[in-house]
């Protein structure tokens, strides 16, 4: 893989082709493997560069390994030893990228969707071992684990869109509480899911009731005659996972996303569910306040402010990088306004997609290209950078790197957005390039901090375990799982070191050696087992409701809603 | 698993489907062609095996019958016998096979059958509720009806007349609006309707559905499955490993291409030309195992009883797709 040029764009740097796969059941890889004087950065374990082994055996981390074992020996000497990668929000698996994947290269537009196959393949070039899916209705859970079946080098788990859920709805609007939190757990359940997705909650809804309603100005507006608000939502969600005790927190893309002024609903929102835990999705994108023009204004400080009082309290960087992209969202009112503004005036060269799915969350797709002279686009860049930058350093662990792919660029751009925030340089030439609006008015070019190795650890390995509740991975200590990833010391170029990792191991199989793939490996699928978490739930109750709603309102069977019994018994359950 | 869920995607093939027998003297010199029945307990792995060997341009055709899963193990065994894999064995492709995901047009307002069924106002394109299974389904359900001609002057009209006036009956009263499209509309009509539906967005939520045709067949699920397989859903050929766009398989077979044939499909009317050129045909007759997906995208299950890895037909393909060196 070839490294991404300097702007104006990168070009698609894999092949536009699907490379085959064979298909070994996932089990942990047996043999042993000692590293060797590598350089371990751990944050979890506070380990900054101290030099020690590392020994796998049968696909974990541990301490020693049995008499008579022979272990294969990987010289990390001058090399640093990282956990690997963690993708926390990342749009892999549904049917919106599904669509993307099958029109992109008709439509002219590079391959920033790749294929399944393709996709864990590039993943674990770039050392990273766990992906999430950020959004699938639950309804479409089997077509999204069919395809992550087909990604290789990854642990995956997905995420299921509950935000806009006619029945949750209409259980809310009946007063029946108990029903609704009985309903996420059975719709949790039938996906084989792993968390609670909340895409502009109950905004959506109210959208399809009143095309007219297409931005809600405070969490507590609803539809006429619906008594069910985004902060009803919220509080329900929130209830909900303590309830069923839920690794990670519901995780929320808030309304108005990238419009300036929108960190007073942002904040509105957080101070709804303060003293809870919650996750915020692709946080840049809230992080605007106006400026005298009533344009962009950056206000990340505010932001950061409320995490720092709140640490319970995570989010995700969504960075953008400039280039193509595709922007694929169920926030359809954002993505209709999107095409709008910038797909329908081309006249079809940015072709655009959008489902109605009724009674679930919809979908609308578009590619669109990130440049650095538009001014909306360049303070994204600078805000996403300003997040990372001007969090303290015990702030960086309730944050995570991600690019929200495909919508603010593939996921290769995390070597050169890395190399942005370990090299005042590097970024400092590329504000040069921007819209003047991301000199102005954000403080990235007077921002002198440059990230080292550690902190991007964290953000990348540690943070985003923490997040999401992976107690056995992030880190490299006793027990983790086996998932490391090896960098020569290119420190004075991170670009290139994160983009060629020098050895990957994937449930202690190598997978990339001397920064080539030599082979490919299949991970585990992450749900919870939301039944079992809290002993007093009735099953029988949210059983109930969803398959009345479904005969009710939706055009299939209730018995052919989620996952079958057979996928069921190959996911991995996660324990708290 | 009820029948109702899979009446709503026509063409798929009955358990007792079998090829019809395919005319015995289209060869001379290659195997002899071979029926297998999902009924039987096996298949002939071996003459596949050989024919495979032995043949120079092989091609998978015909796969819309299958599920999800066994087109994905079509797409293994193309690969390996690097040979071509045609999803569509009718020709010319039926346009609606990939009207509801044409990414030629500027604008998609895709619909669902979900989001049909709570409509106010169904708005038939070129057909009414007697088509097949699914406007049957569609008229049960419905509360109010519009006719328009599948003409372009008619949605060009109704594109004038309320984008002046959005408020203008009949459509003005009501907030939720499908148009659903009869599946011979053509292209450009369909694409007109389409930026109608997303001019409107501000006053109804208007979604346009396409009908497929009575072979659709599990179409969109092999489609999906392509895509995130090869990222490519049209004629693929493998011949240099990589998946790469071929042509479709009438002009394949007229400019000699095809030297030997795999049939996925249950009608040998679909591959007739392929008969009168004397290519060598082996049978592979679909199967009720796995999944498929129903027009709109929605997945089902294609029965509830038997496992797909003791499926016959999974078996099969193992089985050839091993043997081949």
């Amino acid at each position: 893989m070839t490294p991404p040029h300097s702007p104006p764009y990168p070009p698609p740097y894999f092949p536009p082709h699907s490379p085959s796969l064979s298909r070994p059941h996932f089990s942990p890889a047996s043999d042993a493997i000692r590293i060797t004087k590598g350089r371990i950065i751990d944050p979890v374990h506070q380990c900054d560069g101290d030099t020690r082994d590392i020994l796998i055996h049968q696909g974990k981390i541990v301490d020693a390994l049995p008499d008579g074992i022979d272990p294969t020996i990987i010289d990390a000497q001058n090399r640093y030893v990282l956990a690997g990668g963690i993708e926390m929000h990342s749009h892999l698996a549904s049917m919106p990228v599904n669509t993307a994947r099958s029109i992109q290269s008709g439509a002219g537009y590079d391959a920033i969707c790749p294929t399944a196959p393709m996709t864990g393949k590039l993943y674990g070039q770039l050392g990273y071992t766990t992906a999430i899916e950020a959004a699938v209705p639950p309804a479409a859970a089997t077509f999204a684990h069919m395809q992550l079946d087909d990604m290789p080098n990854l642990d995956t788990g997905m995420l299921v869109l509950l935000g806009n859920h006619e029945a949750i709805i209409d259980r809310l609007e009946n007063n029946d509480r108990p029903g609704a939190i009985a309903l996420v757990g059975e719709l949790l359940h039938r996906a084989g899911a792993y968390g609670i997705k909340a895409v502009n909650p109950a905004a959506v809804a109210a959208w399809r009731r009143d095309p007219s309603l297409d931005r809600i100005n405070t969490i507590d507006d609803t539809a006429s005659g619906s008594t069910v608000s985004p902060r009803v939502m919220l509080e329900l969600f929130t209830e909900a996972q303590e309830h069923f005790a839920l690794p990670h927190p519901t995780h929320i893309h808030g309304p108005q996303l990238g419009e300036p002024g929108n960190v007073d609903i942002t904040l509105a929102m957080l101070n709804a569910l303060a003293g809870r835990r919650c996750h915020l999705a692709h946080l840049q994108y809230y992080c605007y306040g106006k400026n005298e023009n009533e344009g962009y204004q950056s206000a990340v400080e505010q932001i950061l402010n409320h995490l720092r009082d709140h640490p319970q309290v995570t989010a995700d960087l969504g960075l953008v990088a400039f280039g193509p992209a595709f922007t694929a969202t169920a926030d359809l009112p954002l993505e209709f306004n999107l095409y709008r503004h910038i797909g329908a005036p081309t006249g079809g060269t940015k072709p655009a997609f959008f489902l109605e799915n009724g009674n679930e969350d919809c979908f609308g797709i578009m590619p669109m290209i990130h440049a650095a002279n538009k001014a909306e686009h360049a303070m994204q860049w600078a805000t996403g950078l300003e997040l990372a930058l001007l969090a303290d350093h015990d702030m960086l662990w309730q944050l995570s790197l991600t690019i929200d792919h495909p919508n603010g660029g593939s996921f290769l751009n995390y070597p050169s957005l890395i190399a942005q925030l370990m090299c005042k340089s590097r970024r400092d030439a590329q504000l040069a390039d921007c819209h003047k609006q991301a000199t102005n008015h954000t403080s990235l070019g007077s921002v002198d901090r440059e990230l080292t190795l550690y902190e991007i650890a964290i953000l990348s390995r540690a943070a985003p375990a923490r997040a999401l509740g992976l107690t056995n991975a992030g880190h490299l200590g006793h027990g983790a799982k086996a998932d490391l990833t090896i960098y020569d010391d290119k420190l004075d170029d991170p670009e290139s070191m994160f983009a060629h990792p020098w050895c990957v191991i994937k449930a202690g199989q190598p997978i990339v050696t001397d920064a080539k793939e030599m082979a490919h490996t299949f991970g585990q699928r992450l749900h919870v087992p939301v039944m079992t978490r809290n002993p007093k739930h009735d099953r029988e109750h949210g059983q109930t409701l969803l398959n009345d709603w479904i005969t009710k309102h939706s055009t299939i069977d209730a018995t052919n809603y989620g996952i079958n019994a057979t996928r069921r018994q190959n996911l991995t359950e996660v324990s708290p | 698993m009820t029948t109702t869920d899979l009446q709503l995607i026509p063409g798929l093939a009955s358990p007792n489907d079998s090829v019809d027998a395919l005319d015995p003297t289209n060869t001379t010199d290659a195997p002899p062609t071979t029926n297998a029945s999902s009924n039987s307990p096996s298949i002939d792995t071996k003459a596949f095996v050989t024919a495979l060997t032995n043949c120079r341009a092989p091609a998978i055709v015909g796969l819309t019958d299958w599920s999800i899963e066994h087109v994905g193990m079509a797409i293994d065994l193309a690969r390996k016998i690097r040979g071509k894999l045609i999803p569509y064995a009718l020709n010319p492709t039926p346009s609606n096979t990939t009207a509801n995901q044409d990414w030629r047009r500027p604008v998609s307002m895709q619909d669902s059958l979900d989001q049909v069924a709570n409509c106010e106002l169904i708005i038939w394109v070129g057909c009414d509720g007697n088509r097949n299974s699914i406007t049957q389904w569609i008229v049960a359900r419905q509360l109010r009806a519009a006719f328009v001609k599948p003409d372009l002057d008619s949605v060009l009209n109704y594109r004038r007349t309320f984008g002046n006036q959005p408020d203008a009956e009949p459509l003005g009263q009501y907030t939720r609006i499908a148009v659903v499209l009869d599946a011979s509309v053509e292209s450009h009509v369909a694409s007109q309707w389409h930026h109608f539906a997303a001019e409107r967005q501000n006053n109804a939520r208007i979604a346009v559905l396409t009908l497929p045709d009575d072979h659709a067949a599990n179409t969109r699920g092999m489609h999906e499955i392509m895509a995130w397989r090869l990222g490519a859903t049209g004629p693929t050929d493998f011949a240099d490993g990589s998946p790469k766009p071929c042509a479709d398989l009438h002009t394949l077979l007229d400019i000699g291409a095809i030297d030997f044939m795999v049939f996925a499909g249950c009608c040998s009317d679909h591959i007739s030309h392929a008969i009168t050129r004397n290519i060598p045909i082996l049978t592979l007759p679909p199967s009720r195992i796995g999944h498929v997906m129903r027009f709109d995208g929605i997945m089902l299950p294609f029965s509830t009883t038997g496992h797909l890895d003791n499926d016959p037909l999974t078996v099969a393909l193992t089985k050839i797709t091993g043997e081949l060196s």
